[in-house]
């Protein structure tokens, strides 16, 4: 007992450094985790209020860039509403609709903070489960997708951006409607991949690229980008593709966040067939 | 010795909302990350203890990790840096030793001095660091590219930081 003291006192400054060495390697790897309760991300209280008044500060910068997508904005929804449409039925019929069921809630939120040059990206919102943020929840912006719920706490979420190293979102090339894997290589912020395109479709560039219905978590049709280039890799009948994003992840302020109300009911069943 | 502890801390707070609000900011071609926090375990006095230089280094890294979202990633990567302070003074050390009221900075031990000492721990920080986040040596080169000119850059800082801040008369 007396030597594991005494060599406890004598290498206690090695014995200090592993263990806080060990403690933060361990902190890494929990962060690696997808959904977990983390203490220490940007979601907490002290950085997620800090996070709240600079960026509103750094909002005013923005305000010219913010104002003209809400502008437009406006006008893509003024061109939904009933009132821009005219009535030419005949009165005497009614019908009741029942054939179509609300399957996404949009849920605006403002993007505290934000990064795009590490490997693995990630946004704060100024929404949580006090909002009804739940995990695993898509969020996109006006020009396209922008990334997953990871964590969310009362009143912030923490965003698995698009530009993360591990982030795989079902993709669909507009033209085809052949389905693929998005994902980001960490080059840069304007530019992802995608996986197993076919060789024998005709690909041009400028082809457009949406969200899959194969996702639980985004809607089916938004935007993710336009195909920038393409080749063909030798002795294999697959293409490499380049996509422009078509979200500008520097830029983002103000985002949605989808809620699929169908979500539970999809995954649960497939879960139950699974499991056979 | 009070008004050292304060100015300690002072610049603890600064160098944290600095790197948080401002540097995590800046980019340029994805390569250039500069990490001016570790100035704060750089400018520790000399008769700061061993463990407490330690303690601080991750009290550090773990603030900036909680503003970046990287787990322990900056916690890690300034710990081993502060372990290899003293070893690195030890070192680099002038002909007749460190004298214990002494602080670490340009004015006291000079240009060439400082540049190595500042020099060989941000490198080692930097490297630390980048490897840790790539978490492979797949991309080798590319990573010690990115661990090279950000250690430059943040060389830099340090060094402007150290004619901007610093009273002659210490």
């Amino acid at each position: 007992m007396r030597n594991l003291i005494l060599f406890l006192t004598r290498n206690y400054y090695v014995i200090l450094f592993l263990s806080l060495e060990f403690f933060s390697v361990l902190l890494i790897v929990q962060n690696n985790h997808f959904q977990r309760a983390h203490i220490l991300n940007s979601s907490n209280v002290i950085s997620g209020s800090i996070y709240v008044a600079y960026s509103g500060i750094t909002d005013y910068f923005g305000l010219k860039e913010t104002n003209r997508k809400l502008a437009d904005q406006n006008v893509l929804l003024r061109n939904q509403l009933r009132q821009s449409f005219t009535y030419q039925t005949n009165s005497s019929v009614a019908v009741k609709d029942s054939a179509h069921k609300q399957q996404y809630i949009y849920l605006t939120a403002k993007v505290v903070n934000n990064s795009t040059n590490r490997r693995k990206n990630y946004l704060t919102l100024n929404v949580g489960s006090n909002q009804g943020v739940k995990t695993e929840m898509g969020v996109i912006s006006s020009d396209g997708i922008v990334g997953i719920v990871r964590d969310v706490s009362g009143n912030f979420c923490s965003v698995m951006s698009v530009l993360h190293e591990s982030s795989r979102i079902p993709v669909n090339i507009k033209k085809f409607g052949e389905n693929s894997i998005l994902l980001w290589s960490g080059e840069d912020e304007w530019h992802a991949k995608m996986e197993r395109i076919p060789s024998h479709l005709q690909l041009a560039k400028g082809d457009t690229i949406i969200t899959s219905s194969y996702s639980s978590i985004f809607p089916e049709g938004v935007q993710v980008g336009t195909i920038e280039s393409f080749e063909k890799i030798a002795g294999n009948t697959f293409y490499n593709v380049t996509l422009k994003l078509s979200t500008d992840f520097n830029k983002l302020s103000y985002v949605n966040v989808v809620n699929n109300l169908m979500k539970e009911e999809q995954t649960s069943l497939e879960k139950a067939t699974q499991h056979d | 010795m009070i008004n050292e502890v304060a100015r300690n801390i002072l610049r603890f707070l600064f160098l944290v909302l600095f790197q948080a609000l401002i540097l995590n900011h800046i980019e340029l071609n994805g390569y250039l990350n500069p990490f001016l926090y570790v100035l704060f375990i750089l400018m520790l006095p000399f008769q700061t203890p061993d463990w407490l230089v330690l303690v601080l280094a991750f009290t550090m890294g773990i603030s900036v990790d909680m503003f970046s979202d990287t787990g322990g990633l900056h916690a890690a990567s300034a710990v081993f840096m502060a372990f290899l302070r003293q070893p690195v003074l030890k070192l680099i050390s002038p002909r007749d030793g460190y004298d214990v009221v002494q602080k670490p900075t340009i004015q006291q031990f000079g240009l060439g001095w400082f540049f190595s000492y500042a020099g060989i721990l941000v490198f080692i920080h930097h490297f630390v660091l980048f490897f840790m986040e790539a978490f492979h040596f797949t991309e080798f080169f590319s990573t010690l590219f990115r661990v090279i000119l950000s250690s430059l850059f943040t060389l830099t800082l340090i060094f402007i930081s150290q004619f901007f801040f610093s009273n002659s008369k210490s």
